[in-house]
């Protein structure tokens, strides 16, 4: 009865230590650097919107809504797995406020999906 | 706090909440309910014929919200509209990473499980491949978060639900002998069940305990400071809740209904129906936690 008891507390420890010793190698991405940054007050339009992540994630909806609606993208961040994705306006930005709406899948799963805003002035 | 910490419930969310909340708590009382065979073999025939059709719906209607849960996933990631959930493009995503690992496994596993239910010859051959089922379920479940890739912490998740799942799937087998009215086999099943929950349940919570920590950078505070840690914290006063009652009923109610007293037996059957509901609660607060949240660690 005293090794049963023995056996199984020494099982627990290994199981708390087995917890908290080892790494996680797919943690959750989280977004690490966005430009233009959220309320950015811009002079210039940007030739690019970026957005950088601290792990690989897939983004499967980037929206640019402006002052014209819905902003047409010569090249569009949806797709590879990768922790930076650019988006590029297929035409300059006019002045005025814009909003950015994106989701996307991390690698361990994970759905994300984010906002931000910037204005660019007249 | 930004869209990654909590993305907010609007309704594809929610949608995808309550589809993992389903698939979580029927592949757990489909897995427990073959656990619950094997450690119960002389169950009465009709307790045996009931728990059957209860795996068999639980292990399909796991595998309907399996499916489910992939649309949805695919209308949420195209921003949120029916339109989205049908485009095979989405889909492959979904299909292609994390989430179809868990998808084929889960799907093999819940498919394999059944064996369990077959009658006939080769009654090693169809406990191998429901003990291989309940093990692809399992390891399913670690596919997707920060279990991935993380091959002691898939263990401890392993461990942590596969005694859930007997404990889940214990609860309505074990609601019906307290009301069977035969007050002397129930309490046999019933002190029998009470015995393995003084093992089971010091290790679903060191198993959980571990995990939580891990997930929490090791950092108690984290309970309180971090959106994620306050949700787990709910989960865990609903889990302290589930074991005060698991208290009550093994060293109070079990024993009145072995000495044949008054109500008790309809006492336990209150209890394990209070039980059952907490553990609902408990399925949608990990959904909840899993969809929507980020833990610090």
């Amino acid at each position: 009865m005293v090794a049963r008891k023995g056996r199984l507390a020494g099982m627990a420890v290994l199981l708390v230590l087995a917890g908290l010793s080892s790494q996680a190698l797919w943690a959750h991405a989280h977004v690490i650097d966005k430009q233009p940054a959220d309320g950015a007050l811009l002079e210039q339009a940007p030739e690019q919107l970026e957005l950088q992540f601290d792990a690989p994630i897939r983004i499967t909806q980037f929206d640019v809504n402006g002052p014209q609606g819905q902003v047409a993208l010569s090249e569009s961040p949806t797709g590879p797995l990768a922790e930076q994705h650019a988006a590029v306006p297929a035409a300059a930005l006019d002045a005025g406020d814009y909003q950015v709406v994106w989701r996307g899948i991390a690698e361990d799963g994970h759905a994300m999906s984010g906002e931000y805003r910037f204005t660019i002035q007249e | 706090m930004n869209g990654l910490a909590l993305a907010g419930l609007d309704p594809w969310t929610l949608g995808r909440v309550l589809s993992l909340a389903g698939f979580y708590g029927c592949a757990l009382l489909a897995m427990g309910g073959v656990l619950f065979r094997f450690a119960f073999p002389s169950l009465p025939a009709r307790e045996t014929a009931r728990l059957q059709r209860s795996i068999l719906i639980a292990a399909w209607t796991g595998i309907g919200m399996l499916l489910l849960l992939w649309l949805l996933q695919a209308a949420y990631l195209g921003g949120g509209n029916w339109a989205a959930a049908y485009n095979p493009v989405l889909l492959g995503i979904v299909g292609d990473g994390a989430q179809g690992d868990r998808l084929r496994l889960a799907l093999i596993g819940l498919l394999l499980l059944q064996a369990n239910l077959l009658d006939g010859q080769f009654q090693r051959l169809r406990h191998g491949l429901s003990v291989a089922g309940i093990g692809l379920v399992l390891l399913a479940f670690a596919q997707v978060g920060h279990t991935r890739g993380a091959p002691w912490q898939s263990v401890l998740l392993m461990l942590h639900l596969s005694l859930a799942a007997f404990w889940a799937a214990a609860l309505m087998p074990l609601y019906r002998l307290a009301r069977s009215g035969e007050p002397a086999e129930s309490a046999r099943l019933l002190l029998r069940f009470g015995s393995l929950g003084l093992l089971l349940v010091p290790l679903l919570l060191i198993a959980g305990g571990s995990l939580a920590m891990w997930l929490l950078g090791g950092r108690p505070a984290a309970l309180i400071d971090t959106p994620y840690g306050q949700l787990l914290s709910v989960k865990l006063a609903l889990v302290a809740l589930l074991l005060g009652l698991g208290a009550i009923n093994r060293w109070w109610l079990v024993p009145a209904v072995a000495r044949e007293e008054p109500k008790a037996a309809y006492r336990l059957s209150r209890s394990i129906a209070l039980e059952a509901g907490l553990m609902v609660m408990i399925v949608l607060m990990a959904s909840l936690l899993l969809t929507t949240s980020s833990p610090p660690g």
